[in-house]
């Protein structure tokens, strides 16, 4: 027995379906949808300081002595955040707060506070000793290191971070005082100098930009 | 499909966001100067015989070039950009919108210190918008060679070597431009071209537009 298969010259094809209008604006607005939860999910962060770009790392801290007795060296703290700042532990006014701002944005940052190291520069060799800047920095947050050294040491490091002092000598009641840029530095994870801050920044919004910095 | 009307709402709000972005980052329609580095801390002397410091340009838009009195004719080049400049800066820059400094520093405080103003004369420098400035020798190799990274060295002749170069500086003391003879057409042009982009950012960088300027940078829309 045969079995003939006839051919069917011209098949008969189901219609192409189109798609529709409603289905276009579903995608439309999965896609529209996507980038927008993209944007507002990696939308970049806003410093509150002047965000650098510094190709270099930060300038070292060679022939300088952190207040805990070990050579100074920013090394040790990479892959966390470094606040530098350039004072002095008879400061009368600006540096009190800016320590005080950074101690209380550490604070707020909660748990990652530990990655948060925080340096008083002395531009008052004369003065501040290990002892001096220890007893000082204790009583503000006792994380916070110091750093001192030969004068001309740290004023050339001083120079290359932008600061600039200057010893006044008018009788007044603490001796003399001493002029100095009161800028915050903050300095990556990558051991760059990435924003800078002044001493109106708030411990709030210092807080966030840590945040982000860590990452 | 029918979407309620908040939802269309937000879906075009959120299209036009997506576009404007787009268009931010392809159009460039605000351009900025980057932030490099910090520029280092210093002190020196001016023609005036008064102390000038980094401090005193807080604020002020300050470009730098680098020389010393007894460079003859190759120093020429770079006096006479610095001249351009302070000529056309009051037509060219908003004067009014930013405080712009120029000042040539010498590196050879032993032969300049006490003729600075002999040399500004020469040169032009009026002292008031242009100054000529002496750094000590013991300062020379960390502000000018480590701070602004400007090549100097002392020649057995008592000469030095060096690269010639325009440094911009913002108020906030971060570099903002390098310009050397050597790799980049440091033409007078070029660089009133973009101490205008920073006066633009200065003068315009305020409230919401803020963050406009800060996504330029986020976006690298440099001219």
């Amino acid at each position: 027995m045969t079995t003939t298969i006839e051919r069917d010259e011209n098949p008969v094809r189901p219609p192409k379906r189109r798609m529709g209008r409603a289905e276009w604006r579903m995608i439309a607005a999965v896609a529209v949808i996507g980038v927008g939860l993209g944007v507002f999910l990696f939308q970049p962060h806003t410093y509150a300081g002047t965000v650098l770009q510094s190709p270099r790392p930060a300038p070292s801290l060679e022939g300088l002595t952190f207040s805990n007795g070990e050579p100074a060296d920013l090394a040790v703290f990479e892959g966390d955040v470094v606040l530098m700042y350039f004072g002095y532990t008879n400061c009368p006014d600006i540096c009190p707060t800016s320590m005080a701002t950074i101690a209380r944005a550490k604070e707020v940052l909660g748990d990652d506070a530990d990655r948060i190291h925080a340096l008083l520069v002395t531009v008052d060799p004369e003065r501040d000793t290990a002892e001096a800047l220890n007893r000082y920095l204790g009583n503000v947050d006792r994380g916070f290191l110091g750093v001192y050294g030969p004068e001309e040491t740290l004023m050339t490091t001083a120079m290359l971070y932008g600061i600039h002092s200057e010893v006044h000598d008018e009788a007044e009641e603490l001796g003399y005082t001493v002029d100095h840029t009161g800028t915050i530095i903050a300095i990556g994870p990558d051991g760059h100098v990435r924003v800078l801050y002044s001493h109106t920044v708030t411990a709030d919004d210092l807080s966030a930009d840590l945040a982000e910095l860590l990452g | 499909m029918n979407l309620p009307r908040w939802a269309k709402r937000t879906l075009v709000g959120l299209a036009v966001v997506l576009v404007s972005v787009l268009a931010f980052a392809v159009f460039e329609p605000i351009q900025v100067l980057p932030r490099i580095r910090l520029a280092p801390g210093f002190t020196m002397i001016d023609q005036s015989g008064a102390s000038f410091t980094s401090e005193d340009g807080r604020g002020a838009v300050t470009l730098y070039t680098f020389t010393y009195g007894d460079c003859d004719e190759e120093c020429s080049a770079t006096n006479e950009t610095m001249s351009e400049i302070a000529a056309r800066a009051a037509d060219e820059v908003d004067m009014a919108a930013i405080d712009l400094r120029l000042v040539t520093v010498s590196f050879d405080a032993a032969s300049d210190a006490d003729r600075l103003g002999e040399l500004a004369t020469a040169s032009g420098a009026d002292g008031d918008l242009w100054r000529w400035a002496a750094l000590a020798p013991e300062h020379v190799g960390t502000v000018v060679g480590s701070g602004f990274r400007v090549y100097v060295d002392e020649q057995i002749d008592g000469g030095f070597e060096f690269d010639q170069t325009f440094v911009l500086v913002d108020g906030w003391g971060v570099i903002r431009g390098e310009y050397q003879y050597a790799t980049l057409a440091s033409d007078a042009d070029r660089i009133l071209r973009h101490i205008g982009v920073l006066e633009e950012e200065i003068r315009n960088s305020h409230g919401v537009a803020s963050f406009a300027y800060e996504a330029a940078h986020v976006f690298l829309c440099y001219p």
